[in-house]
C-alpha cells in the first residue's frame, strides 16, 4: 500500500482541520471498507486518513417522530438495523442496510461513508434520496451546510465536499403518514453482492389509500451516480393507485437510467431492471404505506 | 459389501484437524526465515507487445531493494510442465495482460511494491488475438513463431501455426452414421474461464544455501514435477533442489503449476537471502492458470425414435498466450464429450489454441464440465425436439453394462441405469412442479423446472511411495511425499495403516516427506490419490505386516498366517498376545516397509454421475434460482465417508458457480473481474439443499478395499443439469455459461412467439 | 514511519509498532507472528481475515492496526484453552466443517461471534453470520452442520 499518515481526532473541529491541512490529499475513514481497498489499489491516493470514528457527533444515532432521524456518518449499517425505532420508521433504510456486504462489513462500513464513496452502485443512497435525506457538512471555521441527498454524488467517487469539509450526519424527516418506502436491487448471487441494478422508492399516500399524494424514486447502478428519478415520482402526485400508474412511472425511470455497459451488466438489461424494480419497489411501498 | 473393516467406511474425522482449527498449521506465506526479503513481479498491461527496453535503474537506487531482475539477467530458458513455451521473465515480447516482465526483492512489500512502479517499460503494442476460434483462422496474428521449436510439444504436425495440439478420438465413420439418421442436430456452446477459487493464493520462499543448493517451500501439490521444470529453467541438476513439504490452502488442480517459483530462485541467488513471493488476488484473477474457456460444436443424428446414430464434436480449447501450465503432452481434454451413449459412429476433433489472454490450466476434471456442458444440453434440446422426456431419451440411449462406450471401451460393472434411476428417484424429477411460496410472494413471475444431466470419469493413475515405521513403543509412523491439499487423504492414508495394523488411526503419525526423501511421485490430482497413494500406503502397510509377522512366528513360533493384528496389539489364536510396540522391539530397531506402486490408467472402468437440478425462473428478471440439487455417485468401498461427502458438496458448489456465476470477463484481453467482488463464486446463501445418493458399484474399483474416484466426479454434470431445468422451467436454451439472467432473458426474447 | 500503538490480543496486551498505513491483518502477521489469521483476498471480500474486534467479527484487512489501538482483538490462536480447543474448533473437526484449512480460522471466528451474541441460533442466523466468509472446500454445508453442533455443545455445557 502507498504510504500514508494516519490521524484519530475527537472532535469535528480537529477532523475538520486535519482534513484541510491536506487538501485533496486528505481522506476521512469511516468503516473503511472501501477507502481502504481503494488506498491499496492504487484506484485512490492520499497522504492522510483521518479517522472519524472517535468523533461524537458522527456517532449520534436519534429519532424522533416530530424531529426525524439524524444518523451519524460514522454509524455502522448494524447499529441502523439493530434499532428498534429507526427500524420501525424507515424499513426503506433498513432495506439498503441490511444488505450492504457481510456481518464483518455491516460492522464497519457507514450509510455516510456509502455516501461519501459516492460509487453509483452505493446501495444506501437511492434509499437515502428516496427518503429526502439531507446531507450536513462541517466545514473550517465552524462552518455548516446541508446538501439534499440527490445533490451529494457529483460522478463515479466523486462528491460536493470540498477540500477540508466533512460529512457529519444524514437527516431523514419524519416518516409521513400512510407512507412507505422500500429498496431492492438485482444481483447475481443471492447476497453478499454488488447492484446491476437497484431502485429505492417512497410514497405517501392519502387517507383512503387509495391515491398516491406524492413519490420519490432514486435509481443505483445506472449513471455515473445515483440517479433521481424525479419526473418518474412526480407523475405519480394525485393518481390513483393503478398497475398504469406505477407503469407509467416505471416507464419514466427508465428514461432516466443512463447506465453502460460492463462487466456487471449491458445497458439493455440495466434500463429494463429499472423497470421491474421500480415496479416491485413501489408495489412494496405501497403494501407498506398501508401497513400491509 | 460383504467384508467388515475396523476404520476403513467408518466416518472419521481429519487428524490433521486440530492444527487447522487452532491456526497452528502452517502455509507457506505464514513461514519467516531470518532475513527473508519480499519479491513481486512486474506485469504487462497489454496483451500482446513488443518489449522495446526497461529501465530499471530508478527501482535499483530506491533504498531496501536488493534485486531487480529482467529477461537480460537470467538465461533465455523457456519452462513449462510439459510444454516449454513460457519464459520465467518476458523479454522480447509479452503475450498476456500480467506476463511477467521484471522481478524486484526488497526488504518488505511496500518497497518492493514502489520498486515496480519505478520501473519504466517501453512497448510496441502488437495485433493481438483473443477468440480462439479466430486465432485458428488465416489472418489471425501467429503468437509463437518458433513453436516448432519448443521442447515438450505434441509430435503431431501443427495444422495452424496458433494451434498448439489437436486430438481426434472416434469409432465408426460418422459420415456414414449421419447418413442413417432422420434427424441432424448442430449446436454450438462456449464456456468461460473458471478460477479454481482457493482461498490461499500462491505462495513460494526460495532460500539458495550456502553450498548453492536450492530450498524451497511453496504451495505446490505435484513437487516432485516442480522440482524438474525448476532444474530445467534454472540449470540446477535435481538433486541440489530440495522441495520441503507444506500445507496447501486448496488446490481444485490450480496449484499444479510452477508460478513464481523459477523467479523466487533467481531473486535468491541474486541477494543470497531467502525471498518470499506471494500472489495478492488481483495476480491471482489476472495471472493464474484457470480453466480453459471452450467454443464447443455438437453435431448430432438420431433416428424418429430417438436412437443416436452418430455424434461429432468439435472441442475448441483456449490456452491463452502459453501452454506450459498443463502437465500432459498434446491434448487430453474432451474424451469424454460424446458423452456415456450407444452409438456406432463417434468422432471427436480437440484442438488446444493460443490467445492473447490468461495462460490456461487444470481444473477439477479438465476439459469435462466444458464438453458435459455442451454434449449434455443438446441432449435435451434433441429430446424435447422429438418429443421425448429426456430422462426416457437417456434412458433409451445410454450404455448399458456390457455394452461398448462410444468410444470403443468396454466398462466393466457399467452403473449407468442404476445411477441415473436413483438420481432421477431420489429428485423427485416425475413429481408436480410447485413454485415455493416465498418466490410466489416476491412479485417475480417464477416457474420451475428440473433437468437432469450425467456424466463419467475415470479412476486415475500414476506412481507413488510410501514408507511405515514401527518402534518400540509401538508408535506408528507413515512416511508420504503426496502434499496436503485439503481433500483429506492425510486422514484416510492413516485409515489404511490403521486397517492393517490394528492401531486407531488417529494415533498414526503422519510424515510429510521432502523432494530428498522419495524417488518419485506423480502428485495429487487427477481422481488419483485414493487409488495411488492409497495403494502405495496399503503396500507399505502389507509389507510391514509381513514383517512383524514373521519376526512373530520366529519369536513365537506362531503360525505366520494366523497373526492378526488389533487393538495395538498382536496376536494369534490360543496365544497370548504382545503389544505391537513390545514386538517390534524385539526386532532390536525399528520395524520398516515401503512400497511403490505404479499404475497406468484402466481405461475399461469408468465412475458414473448422474445429477438433477431443480431450479425457478423469474421470467421478468431472468434470474434463476436453484431450488434443489440431486447427486447420484456410482462409488465402491467409500473408505471415509465424511471425506467423501466433502468431495461431493464442494464439487457439487463449484460447478454451481460454474453454471450461474463465474467468468473472468475480459475487455480487450483486459480482466476486468479482478475480485472476489466481481468473480463471484457462490456464499453460503447460493448453496440449495443437495441431496447425495450413492450407488454401489459391486466391482469396485483400484483403490485399496474397492474404492474408486470421487473428487472430479461431481462438477461436471451441475452446469448441464442447471441449464437443462431452466430450458424445462421456461423454454429458454442457454448455450453460455455462466447462465446469467440476462442470457437467460436474451433466450426467452428469442424465443418463437 | 512505524508508530507505537497498543492492542490486547488474545488477553495478552500487546505493544508494538506499526506503520500508520498498516492492516490490523498485517500488524497480527508481521509484527506478532500470529499467523493463523489467514491473508485471502486482502479486499474484505473473502473473510479468511475474520477476528474478532471488540467482540465483534470485522475482516482485519479493512481495519487499519492504528483504528485499532486499546482495542481487544481475538484471533483464531485465542480460542484453545491449552491443548482443549474451544468447543466451535471441536466440532469443526468432528462434523467435517474444514477441508483445506485455509478459510477455517475466519469461518471460525465468524461463527464465534455469532455465538457470543447469539448462543442458541437458528440455521438461518448461522448462515447469515457466515455469509461474509468464502469457502471453495466445502459447499458450506458441513461448516453449518458443525456451528450448530458447537452451539448444541455450549447449551449443553451450560445446563450441566
Amino acid at each position: 500500500m502507498e504510504a500514508f499518515e494516519y490521524t484519530a481526532p475527537k472532535t469535528i473541529a480537529d477532523a475538520v482541520a486535519a482534513l484541510a491541512s491536506k487538501g485533496d490529499q486528505a481522506r476521512a475513514l469511516a468503516g473503511g471498507t472501501d477507502l481502504l481497498v481503494q488506498l491499496r489499489g492504487g484506484r485512490r491516493r492520499a497522504q492522510l486518513v483521518v479517522d472519524v470514528k472517535g468523533v461524537p457527533e458522527l456517532n449520534q444515532i436519534s429519532y424522533s417522530a416530530r424531529t426525524g432521524l439524524t444518523l451519524g456518518a460514522a454509524v455502522p449499517c448494524c447499529l441502523v438495523y439493530q434499532n428498534k425505532s429507526v427500524a420501525s420508521a424507515y424499513p426503506g433504510l433498513i432495506d439498503p442496510a441490511s444488505l450492504i456486504g457481510s456481518i464483518q462489513i455491516q460492522g464497519r462500513a457507514t450509510i455516510g461513508g456509502n455516501l461519501c464513496n459516492s460509487a453509483p452502485s452505493g446501495d444506501s443512497i437511492p434509499a437515502i434520496i428516496a427518503l429526502g435525506g439531507v446531507c450536513n457538512i462541517a466545514g473550517s471555521g465552524g462552518k455548516t451546510r446541508q446538501v439534499p441527498a440527490e445533490q451529494f454524488c457529483t460522478g463515479p467517487g466523486r462528491n460536493v465536499l470540498q477540500p477540508g469539509e466533512l460529512l457529519v450526519s444524514i437527516h431523514l424527516p419524519p416518516p409521513a403518514a400512510n407512507s412507505g418506502a422500500n429498496y431492492q436491487r438485482f444481483i447475481p448471487r443471492n447476497e453478499m453482492d454488488i447492484a446491476v441494478a437497484g431502485v429505492g422508492t417512497s410514497v405517501v399516500l392519502d387517507s383512503s389509500k387509495r391515491n398516491f399524494v406524492s413519490a420519490r424514486i432514486a435509481l443505483a447502478s445506472v449513471a455515473p451516480t445515483p440517479v433521481f428519478a424525479k419526473k418518474a415520482g412526480d407523475s405519480l402526485a394525485g393518481k390513483p393507485v393503478s398497475d398504469a400508474a406505477i407503469e407509467e412511472a416505471a416507464k419514466l425511470a427508465m428514461a432516466d437510467a443512463k447506465p453502460i455497459d460492463d462487466m456487471r451488466g449491458t445497458i439493455k438489461q440495466r434500463t429494463h431492471l429499472v423497470g421491474v424494480l421500480t415496479r416491485r419497489t413501489l408495489q412494496t411501498a405501497i403494501k407498506r404505506a398501508r401497513g400491509e | 459389501m460383504t467384508t467388515s473393516y475396523q476404520t476403513i467406511g467408518q466416518p472419521v474425522s481429519r487428524a490433521e484437524g486440530p492444527d487447522k482449527v487452532t491456526g497452528a498449521a502452517l502455509y507457506t506465506a505464514d513461514l519467516n526465515l531470518p532475513g527473508l526479503l519480499a519479491g513481486k513481479c512486474l506485469r504487462s498491461p497489454y496483451p500482446h507487445a513488443r518489449i522495446k527496453s526497461i529501465d530499471a535503474s530508478a527501482a535499483r537506487r530506491l533504498p531496501g531493494v536488493r534485486a531487480v531482475l529482467t529477461g537480460q539477467d537470467i538465461p533465455e530458458n523457456l519452462v513449462g510442465r510439459m510444454l516449454r513455451d513460457f519464459p520465467m521473465l518476458a523479454k522480447d515480447v509479452v503475450r498476456f495482460v500480467g506476463q511477467k516482465v521484471a522481478a524486484v526483492a526488497a526488504d518488505d512489500l511496500d518497497i518492493a511494491q514502489h520498486a515496480l512502479n519505478l520501473i519504466e517499460v517501453d512497448y510496441e503494442e502488437l495485433p493481438a488475438v483473443f477468440d480462439p476460434v479466430e486465432a485458428l483462422e488465416a489472418y489471425a496474428p501467429v503468437l509463437h513463431p518458433n513453436f516448432m521449436k519448443y521442447a515438450g510439444r505434441a509430435d503431431d504436425p501443427q495444422e495452424h501455426p496458433n494451434a498448439m495440439a489437436r486430438a481426434t478420438w472416434g469409432i465408426g465413420n460418422v459420415a456414414e452414421g449421419f447418413a442413417q439418421a432422420d434427424y441432424i442436430f448442430e449446436h454450438t456452446f462456449r464456456t468461460p474461464h473458471q478460477h479454481q477459487g482457493y482461498i490461499e493464493p500462491h505462495a513460494v520462499i526460495a532460500q539458495v544455501d550456502g553450498q548453492g543448493r536450492l530450498q524451497m517451500w511453496v504451495n505446490c501439490k505435484t513437487p516432485f514435477l516442480l522440482r524438474r521444470q525448476l532444474s530445467e529453467g534454472i540449470g540446477l541438476p535435481q538433486d541440489r533442489i530440495r522441495i520441503n513439504p507444506i500445507n496447501i490452502g486448496g488446490d481444485f488442480g490450480g496449484k499444479g503449476s510452477f508460478m513464481d517459483s523459477h523467479v523466487a530462485y533467481w531473486l535468491s541467488k541474486a541477494t543470497g537471502r531467502p525471498v518470499r513471493m506471494v500472489m495478492n488476488y488481483i495476480e491471482e484473477l489476472m495471472a493464474a492458470n484457470p480453466r480453459h474457456p471452450a467454443v464447443m460444436t455438437f453435431k448430432t443424428g438420431v433416428k424418429r425414435d430417438g436412437t443416436i446414430t452418430a455424434r461429432h464434436a468439435r472441442l475448441i480449447f483456449d490456452s491463452g498466450a502459453y501452454g506450459a501450465f498443463r502437465p500432459q503432452k498434446g491434448i487430453t481434454y474432451g474424451i469424454g464429450a460424446i458423452g456415456p451413449y450407444r452409438m456406432e459412429h463417434s468422432q471427436i476433433d480437440s484442438y488446444l489454441v493460443y490467445t492473447n489472454k490468461v495462460p490456461c490450466g487444470n481444473m477439477r476434471a479438465p476439459g469435462a464440465p466444458q464438453s458435459t456442458f455442451a454434449s449434455e444440453c443438446q441432449i435435451d434440446l434433441i429430446a424435447r425436439e422429438l418429443g421425448m422426456d429426456p430422462y426416457q431419451f437417456r434412458l433409451h440411449n445410454l450404455v448399458r453394462d456390457g455394452e461398448e462406450s462410444p468410444l470403443g471401451h468396454h466398462w466393466r460393472n457399467f452403473m449407468g441405469k442404476p445411477t441415473l434411476d436413483a438420481a432421477v428417484r431420489e429428485a423427485g424429477y416425475q413429481a408436480p412442479k410447485m413454485t415455493p411460496p416465498d418466490l410466489a410472494a416476491d412479485g417475480g413471475d417464477w416457474k420451475v423446472g428440473r433437468g437432469i444431466a450425467v456424466c463419467e470419469r475415470h479412476v486415475g493413475a500414476g506412481s507413488s511411495t510410501a514408507k511405515i515405521s514401527v518402534d518400540g513403543q509401538g508408535q506408528v509412523t507413515l512416511y508420504t511425499p503426496l502434499q496436503d491439499t485439503g481433500a483429506g487423504f492425510y486422514t484416510m492414508l492413516r485409515q489404511v495403516v490403521s486397517e492393517e495394523l490394528g492401531v486407531p488411526y488417529n494415533e498414526v503419525s503422519l510424515v510429510p516427506w521432502s523432494t530428498d526423501d522419495a524417488r518419485f511421485d506423480s502428485g495429487v490430482g487427477g481422481s488419483r490419490v485414493t487409488h495411488v497413494g492409497g495403494q502405495a500406503v496399503y503396500g507399505a502397510a502389507r509389507a510391514v505386516r509381513a514383517k512383524l509377522a514373521a519376526l512373530a512366528a520366529d519369536l513365537y513360533g506362531w503360525p505366520e498366517s494366523q497373526v492378526v493384528f488389533k487393538e495395538s496389539m498382536v496376536a494369534a489364536a490360543g496365544h497370548q498376545a504382545v503389544s505391537l510396540g513390545a514386538l517390534a522391539a524385539r526386532s532390536g530397531g525399528l520395524v520398516e516397509g515401503d512400497f511403490t506402486y505404479d499404475s497406468e490408467r484402466d481405461e475399461d472402468l469408468t465412475c458414473f454421475t448422474a445429477q438433477v437440478a431443480e431450479v425457478a425462473v423469474d421470467r421478468e428478471t431472468g434470474q434463476v434460482k436453484v431450488l434443489n440439487f440431486t447427486t447420484a455417485q456410482d462409488v465402491g468401498t467409500v473408505l471415509n465417508p465424511q471425506a467423501h461427502q466433502g468431495q461431493i458438496d464442494g464439487g457439487v458448489m463449484q460447478g454451481l458457480g460454474y453454471a450461474l456465476l463465474e467468468e473472468l470477463k475480459h475487455e480487450d484481453g483486459r480482466i476486468s473481474t479482478l475480485t472476489f467482488g466481481e468473480y463471484k463464486m457462490p456464499t453460503i446463501a447460493d448453496i440449495p439443499p443437495l441431496r447425495t445418493v450413492l450407488v454401489q458399484s459391486q466391482s469396485g474399483g483400484p483403490s485399496p478395499y474397492g474404492g474408486k474416484a470421487i473428487g472430479e466426479q461431481p462438477i461436471s454434470a451441475v452446469a448441464p443439469a442447471i441449464a437443462n431445468a431452466v430450458l424445462d422451467a421456461v423454454g429458454a436454451s442457454v448455450t453460455q455459461l455462466p447462465i446469467t439472467a440476462e442470457r437467460v432473458l436474451q433466450a426467452l426474447r428469442s424465443q418463437p412467439a | 514511519m512505524k508508530k507505537p500503538l497498543q492492542i490486547t490480543v488474545n488477553g495478552e496486551i500487546r505493544q508494538f509498532f506499526a506503520e500508520p498505513y498498516c492492516s490490523l491483518l498485517d500488524a497480527l502477521r508481521d509484527e506478532l507472528l500470529l499467523t493463523g489469521t489467514k491473508k485471502g483476498c486482502d479486499e474484505g471480500d473473502c473473510g479468511a481475515c475474520t477476528v474478532l474486534l471488540n467482540g465483534q467479527a470485522v475482516t482485519s484487512c479493512l481495519v487499519l492496526a492504528h483504528s485499532a489501538h486499546d482495542s481487544q482483538v481475538t484471533t483464531v490462536e485465542g480460542l484453545a484453552d491449552h491443548q482443549k480447543l474451544h468447543p466451535v474448533q471441536q466440532a469443526f473437526v468432528d462434523h467435517g466443517g474444514l477441508q483445506c484449512g485455509f478459510c477455517t480460522p475466519g469461518l471460525i471466528m465468524s461463527a464465534v461471534g455469532l455465538l457470543q451474541e447469539n448462543p442458541n441460533p437458528t440455521e438461518e442466523e448461522v448462515r447469515f453470520a457466515i455469509g461474509g466468509n468464502l469457502c471453495r472446500c466445502t459447499g458450506y454445508n458441513k461448516v453449518v452442520e458443525a456451528i450448530l453442533a458447537a452451539a448444541q455443545a455450549m447449551q449443553n455445557k451450560l445446563k450441566a
